[in-house]
């Protein structure tokens, strides 16, 4: 244990942020460019053009499910809303008639849509939680690991930081470590609250699986707590045909105001059963609540049965608190002002990384040879920093490259990004730490703009004719692209200009004291 | 779902505490004294039928 608050908890930041420190990063970056999974999932699917109504495309699911999978126990519809065009459904078989394929994604007429086969921005999403190519389980308590990690470095941070407000105002340039410094300091303060909020709230995202001993104590099962959080009528089948009543008929049955409300997934139980349920979840317009209301009718009358439950004040918190993380309820301009936040502090961690290899490089014994421990660190932080943003690029190069009638293309596509992320290590492995960072910078900056030219070359909503027919989610997507890699440009310019480093300037009340 | 919500905010206070103290020892007669207190009484109110 180290002497004083302030050097306690300065130790605690640095190892706190630096043991995680890469896995934070990726896991902030993907998690900040999930603010725009559905636009991307659009993007990477530029077949898909209409955008659909939500009751008629659940209408059209249903159809296309009673012929897909009449005999099935539950079918579930994810409708299209106001950011994505497509429904997807899933559905559990039964034991009688089980079946290798359970899920599709169709139009707003309830057709297949033949689209390129990709996991979207959905893939992004995931991974900045359940990682990839490890077990779930253990990515999620690896996340969990390191959020809890982040949320202390947060806290000592905020400790060891004597002018939080006054340092917010310096950034000074070609300083060193005095510069990398204040690159930190600005994008931890910048947006201090969304970094503690969106650290806390993401650790309640799996609040139970990370603190299980609560619902331990106070429940025999954990099947009881989610009975007790989250009460739903059961219905057993009971072999009785009868026809579905169509969806158009219940979407005329919500109460007032909730009509207003977004129709966010439908659940059918014992579909073509006398005890059809069908259960709605929808939630108010920009209402935080991440859970939202469920409604249950009967399938067959299409009577309610059961209207939303009042959630306790717990369940309601923690429901607000995944809201807020997912930001789902967000606007263009709120959720404009997430991404922010989230580059800030995917910007925050990567300072963070190189302050501490900065930090020591003047204290090594030879600094041509640095011990084992500070090479890994400087190589994984070029590899990480400067490449995994090259990967993400290389993943929606591969959506326009690869073929699309290719067997696992989605899969491939996903093996491009990790071959890239591979390629970088090797690579900063390999070069001089300087060359290794400019050329890194640079080569990420080159596939953003590869990302542009190749969609122009490939599609035929690249960035032009998007302008033209005001196609604002391709347009934002290549500006985006452009804009990063512009970005990148510039960090390979910076990086290739040596340091001006001047001596320090002594202070006179020093000058005084010492004589 | 209260006491979970609550829990990693008393997690992140324990650890900044931790590295706060400086007395090893004092550190862990409070850390191992808490908690005895606390599994003590989360064995009684199991006992007396708190998991319904």
């Amino acid at each position: 244990m180290k002497d004083g608050i302030r050097q306690s908890m300065a130790w605690l930041h640095t190892w706190t942020g630096l043991i995680f420190g890469w896995l934070l990063y990726v896991i902030f970056l993907c998690g900040t460019i999930s603010y725009w999974q559905e636009e991307i999932t659009r993007w990477m699917q530029p077949e898909v053009t209409v955008m659909a109504d939500p009751a008629m495309s659940i209408d059209g699911a249903m159809r296309y499910l009673s012929k897909a999978a009449p005999d099935a126990k539950n079918w579930y519809i994810t409708p299209p809303n106001s950011r994505s065009a497509i429904t997807g459904i899933s559905w559990e078989p039964s034991h009688e008639t089980p079946s290798a394929v359970t899920e599709a994604t169709l139009d707003g007429s309830g057709v297949p849509i033949h689209a390129r086969e990709t996991r979207g921005g959905n893939f992004l999403y995931r991974l900045h939680y359940d990682l990839y190519a490890v077990p779930i389980s253990f990515a999620r308590y690896l996340v969990g690991i390191a959020a809890m990690l982040m949320l202390i470095a947060l806290i000592s941070g905020i400790i060891i930081h004597k002018k939080i407000f006054a340092n917010f105002f310096f950034l000074r340039f070609g300083k060193g470590q005095r510069s990398w410094l204040d690159a930190h300091n600005i994008t931890s303060v910048l947006a201090l609250p969304f970094h503690l909020m969106i650290t806390y709230t993401g650790l309640v995202t799996l609040a139970t699986l990370y603190m299980p001993w609560a619902v331990a104590a106070n429940y025999a099962s954990v099947d009881d707590f989610y009975a007790a959080a989250y009460p739903r009528t059961t219905t057993e089948s009971t072999g009785h045909p009868a026809p579905l009543i169509p969806f158009s008929v219940i979407a005329t049955r919500f109460p007032q105001g909730k009509s207003q409300g977004r129709i966010k997934y439908v659940e059918v139980r014992n579909p073509g059963d006398v005890a059809a349920r069908i259960t709605v979840t929808a939630s108010k317009s920009a209402s935080m609540d991440a859970g939202g209301d469920t409604y249950e009718f009967s399938g067959v009358t299409g009577k309610a049965i059961a209207q939303p439950s009042v959630k306790g004040g717990a369940v309601l918190t923690e429901s607000v608190m995944i809201g807020l993380h997912t930001g789902r309820y967000a606007g263009i301009v709120l959720r404009w002002l997430y991404f922010l936040s989230g580059i800030a502090g995917t910007a925050m961690i990567a300072t963070g990384l190189v302050l501490w290899t900065v930090k020591r490089q003047k204290n090594l014994l030879d600094p041509e040879k640095p011990h084992l421990g500070f090479r890994i660190v400087e190589r994984l932080n070029i590899a990480v920093i400067a490449g995994f943003p090259g990967a993400v690029a290389v993943y929606f190069v591969a959506n326009r490259l690869l073929p699309t009638a290719m067997s696992h293309r989605a899969e491939w596509e996903i093996r491009c990004m990790f071959l890239t992320l591979a390629a970088a290590f090797v690579f900063a492995c390999f070069r001089p730490v300087r060359r290794a960072w400019i050329e890194t910078l640079a080569i990420s900056g080159l596939l953003f703009s590869a990302v542009v030219v190749v969609d122009a070359v490939t599609s035929s909503r690249w960035l032009l004719p998007s302008l033209r027919d005001g196609d604002w989610v391709f347009v934002g997507f290549d500006a985006v692209m452009l804009i990063t890699s512009a970005a990148f440009g510039i960090a390979a310019s910076t990086a290739g200009r040596p340091a001006k480093l001047k001596a320090p300037r002594r202070q006179p009340g020093r000058r005084q004291a010492a004589a | 779902m209260a006491a979970t919500l609550a829990s990693f905010a008393l997690f992140a206070f324990l650890t900044v505490v931790t590295f706060i103290i400086r007395d090893l020892t004092r550190l862990w007669i409070g850390l191992v004294g808490s908690s005895a207190i606390l599994a003590g009484i989360l064995l009684l109110s199991i006992h007396l039928g708190a998991r319904g």
